[in-house]
C-alpha cells in the first residue's frame, strides 16, 4: 500500500540539542497513527516538520494528497482559538481561509459543532467557554476544511470523561475519510484509538507497530507484580528460573516480573521468595500494558 | 473574499477588544481639550506682566499702564494681564515660578522726566526696566508688546514720529492664528499615531494566541492578511481623525480647508503608522509587550512629530527644491507639516504634493520592511 505520508531520515537540531535524530516512518491512508513519547522526546518537533511549519535540517516528508494546501489539519497541544470571536464565527472564518464559500463553511461548521457538542453555544464568544469546550473548539477548527491528514496533538488533555468519550468517538467516526496522527501521553487512549503506534524518545524512533506487536517486544504478554514488606533484597533473583521469567524491574516495594508461562512462573516466584524469607503482601497477575512497554523503553526518569 | 473575511474578523476583534480601541480613539480628543484648556481658552491666552510702579503718583506712568491694559485681541479679550506688585524680590520670584511672563519696573522719576522732556524738550525720559526668562517663549512676546505700546504712547504724546513703522501681516487664512490652532494638526496626527497600538494588537494577538499557525497552514497569504489589516486600520485611523477634528471644532477651532484632502493625507498617514506598527509587532510576542515596549516607538513618533512640543529643525538634505529635516525620516513628522498647511493655510493638493509623495514613499519603504520582517520571523 502506498503511504499517504512518508518521513525519511528526519533530522532537526536546536543549537546543541538533537531534537529529531534520523527518524523514518510511513503513515497509511485511513489509519490512526499513535505517536508516543515522553515530554521533550521530539514529538511536537516531528509534527511541525510533517505539517511544514518547520524545515528539517536533513531528510524529507512526502505527502501524497490531491491538494497539499488543504491536506493538513492541525489541532495543537495548546488551545489556539480567537478569544473574541464566537464559535461559529471563527469556524466559518477558518473555512473561508481554506477557500470554502460562506454557505459551505457555515453548513460544515454547524455540523462540526453539532458533532462535538458545541452547537448550543455556537454564538458564544470563545473567551467565555469552559476549558473543555475550548478544547473541543480547538479540534473543530482543525477539521473545518476536511483535511486528508489530521494531526491531533494531545487532543484529550484537560477534557472530562464525557468529553473524552465524545472526542474519541468522533475521531473514530472520521477515520474512514481522514488519516489521523495522534500524539498523547494517555497509553490507554492511544491503545484504544490507534491502529499503529510508534514510540520515540530523545529524538529517536524506538519502536513502531500495532499495540500487540509492541507488547510482544518484551518477550512476554503477562506480568506478575509482587508487593513485599520491608526493603527489597535481590539475593533471591539468581534462583529464579530464567526459562519462565523474561525480565524484571523494581520500584519501591514492588517487583514486576515479565513472565512466559503464568502458572509455572507463579509457582517458581512464590517458592523462591519463601525460601528467602521474603514476606509477600500482595500479588497480581495481569496482561502487559502499553505503558509497561513505554516505561521499559523510555525509563522512569522524569523529563522536562 | 478571504481578504474581506479577514477584514471583517479583524474589525470584530477590534470592536470587542474595546479597551485598546477606546484608548486609541479617545487619546487625541482628550489632548485637544487639554490643549484648549491651556492654550485655546481666551481666559488662558494672555501674557502676564508684573509691574512695579515706583512713580505711583505720576500721571504719565498711570496713563502708560492704562495703555498696556487697553490692548485687546480681535475677539475683544485683553492681551496683557497687568499685575501690580510691591517689591522686586516678589516679582523675580514670580518670574522663576512662571507665574508671570514679564516683570517691568517704572522708575520713580518717570512722569517728572517725561514732563520735563515735553515742556523743555531737554533731557531724556527715564527708562523702564524689563526682566524675564529668555527660555520662556511668552517673555519675548510680552516684551515686544510692551515695547510697541510704550513707543506708540510716547510717540502720541510727543508728536514725534519714527522714520519707519513696521506693517504686520498674519499668515493663515486672513485671521490671526492662535497657539491652540497650531497644535491641532499635530493632535490630528497624534490620533493616527495611536493606531500603533490597535494595528500592533491585530498582529500580536495572532502571535500570542498562536492563531498565526492556523493562518500559516491555511491558504491565506501574508499579503492578503496584511491587506485586510491595513484596510481595517486605515478605517479606524480615519475614525480617530474625524473624532479628533470634531473635538477641535467643539473647542472653537475653525478651518475652511478641503476635508477630502485632509482625509486623503489622514489615510496615507494611517498607512505609514500601520507600516511602523508591523515592524514593531515583529519584535513583540505579547499584548503586555505591546503596551509596554510598544510605548518606545510611540513616544519617538509623538516626540519627533511635534505633537506636544515643536522641535528645532535639523537640515537633512534638499530634494527637488524642498528642504527635508531629520525628523522627516518619520512620515508622521511630514504629515504634521502637510496637515498644518491644509488646516491653517487652506493649502491645496498641489501645495502639499511633495509631502504627499514623501509620506507615500516612506510609508511604502517601512511597509515592505515590515512585511519582510514578518515573513522572516513567522515563515508566513
Amino acid at each position: 500500500m502506498k503511504p499517504i505520508l512518508k518521513a525519511e531520515s528526519l533530522v532537526k537540531r536546536y543549537d546543541d540539542v538533537l531534537a529529531v535524530d534520523n527518524i523514518s516512518f510511513e503513515i497509511y491512508r485511513g489509519e490512526i497513527f499513535g505517536f508516543l513519547g515522553p515530554n521533550g522526546a521530539g514529538k511536537t518537533t516531528t509534527i511541525k516538520i510533517m505539517t511544514g511549519l518547520l524545515e528539517p535540517d536533513d531528510g524529507c516528508v512526502t505527502i501524497d494528497c490531491e491538494d497539499n494546501g488543504k491536506s493538513i489539519g492541525l489541532c495543537p497541544q495548546h488551545i489556539v482559538i480567537w478569544e473574541n470571536l464566537t464559535c461559529l464565527e471563527q469556524i466559518i472564518y477558518m473555512g473561508q481561509m481554506y477557500n470554502m464559500s460562506l454557505n459551505e463553511a457555515r453548513k460544515h461548521g454547524e455540523e462540526l459543532l453539532e458533532s462535538l457538542g458545541l452547537y448550543v453555544i455556537k454564538d458564544r464568544l470563545a473567551k467565555n467557554l469552559s476549558g473543555g469546550m475550548k478544547r473541543r473548539l480547538n479540534i473543530a477548527l482543525a477539521l473545518i476544511h476536511s483535511p486528508e491528514i489530521l494531526f491531533l496533538d494531545e487532543p484529550q488533555a484537560g477534557l472530562d470523561p464525557q468529553s473524552r468519550i465524545l472526542v474519541r468517538d468522533y475521531v473514530r467516526s472520521i477515520k474512514s475519510k481522514t488519516t489521523i496522527v495522534l500524539t498523547t501521553h494517555d497509553m490507554e487512549e492511544a491503545e484504544k484509538l490507534s491502529d499503529r503506534i510508534c514510540i520515540i524518545d530523545k529524538g529517536k524512533l524506538l519502536v513502531s507497530g500495532t499495540a500487540d506487536e509492541i507488547k510482544k517486544i518484551s518477550g512476554s504478554e503477562d506480568l506478575i507484580e509482587v508487593d513485599i514488606t520491608g526493603e527489597v533484597h535481590m539475593e533471591f533473583i539468581p534462583f529464579l528460573n530464567p526459562e519462565l521469567i523474561a525480565g524484571m524491574s523494581e520500584s519501591g516495594n514492588k517487583i514486576s516480573f515479565n513472565i512466559k508461562e503464568p502458572v509455572p512462573a507463579l509457582e517458581n516466584i512464590l517458592s523462591v521468595v519463601r525460601e528467602h524469607n521474603v514476606r509477600v503482601n500482595n500479588l497480581r497477575l495481569r496482561k502487559n500494558s502499553l505503558e509497561d512497554i513505554f516505561i521499559s523503553l523510555t525509563g522512569r526518569s522524569l523529563r522536562e | 473574499m478571504k481578504v474581506l473575511s479577514c477584514f471583517i474578523k479583524s474589525f470584530k476583534e477590534n470592536l470587542r477588544d474595546w479597551k485598546i480601541l477606546i484608548l486609541a480613539i479617545l487619546f487625541a480628543p482628550f489632548f485637544v481639550y487639554l490643549m484648549y484648556m491651556y492654550l485655546g481658552n481666551p481666559k488662558a491666552s494672555f501674557y502676564n506682566v508684573a509691574v512695579i510702579n515706583n512713580d505711583p503718583g505720576g500721571l504719565f506712568s498711570k496713563e502708560l499702564i492704562r495703555e498696556w491694559e487697553k490692548m485687546k485681541t480681535d475677539k475683544g479679550k485683553p492681551v496683557l494681564k497687568i499685575q501690580m506688585v510691591d517689591d522686586t524680590a516678589t516679582a523675580k520670584k514670580m518670574i522663576k515660578n512662571r507665574e508671570t511672563d514679564l516683570f517691568v519696573t517704572i522708575p520713580g522719576d518717570f512722569s517728572e522726566s517725561f514732563r520735563t522732556f515735553l515742556t523743555d524738550a531737554t533731557g531724556s525720559v527715564s527708562p523702564l526696566t524689563s526682566y524675564g526668562d529668555q527660555a520662556n517663549v511668552k517673555y519675548m512676546t510680552a516684551a515686544s508688546f510692551i515695547d510697541y505700546l510704550t513707543y506708540s504712547y510716547l510717540g502720541t504724546k510727543t508728536g514725534i514720529e519714527l522714520p519707519m513703522n513696521m506693517n504686520y501681516e498674519f499668515a493663515g487664512r486672513g485671521k490671526i492664528l492662535e497657539e491652540f490652532d497650531l497644535y491641532i494638526p499635530a493632535l490630528l496626527v497624534l490620533s493616527i499615531i495611536m493606531m500603533l497600538f490597535t494595528a500592533g494588537a491585530s498582529i500580536v494577538r495572532e502571535v500570542e494566541k498562536d492563531t498565526i499557525t492556523r493562518l500559516t497552514l491555511s491558504k491565506l497569504t501574508s499579503a492578503e492578511f496584511m491587506t485586510a489589516l491595513t484596510v481595517n486600520q486605515i478605517i479606524i485611523g480615519l475614525i480617530c481623525l474625524l473624532l479628533t477634528l470634531f473635538s477641535a471644532f467643539s473647542a472653537g477651532y475653525k478651518t475652511s480647508c478641503s476635508i477630502p484632502l485632509l482625509f486623503l493625507i489622514g489615510a496615507l498617514t494611517s498607512f505609514s503608522v500601520i507600516s511602523i506598527s508591523i515592524i514593531t509587532a515583529c519584535f513583540i510576542r505579547t499584548m503586555f509587550g505591546l503596551l509596554t515596549l510598544g510605548c518606545f516607538p510611540f513616544f519617538i513618533l509623538v516626540f519627533f512629530s511635534d505633537c506636544f512640543m515643536p522641535l528645532p529643525k535639523i537640515d537633512l538634505f534638499n530634494l527637488a527644491g524642498n528642504q527635508l529635516y531629520l525628523n522627516d525620516i518619520l512620515p508622521t513628522a511630514t504629515a504634521t507639516r502637510a496637515i498644518n498647511k491644509i488646516l491653517n493655510y487652506d493649502s491645496t493638493f498641489s501645495d502639499i504634493s511633495f509631502e504627499f509623495i514623501w509620506i507615500f514613499a516612506l510609508a511604502s519603504v517601512y511597509f515592505f520592511i515590515g512585511i519582510w520582517l514578518f515573513k522572516r520571523k513567522y515563515k508566513y
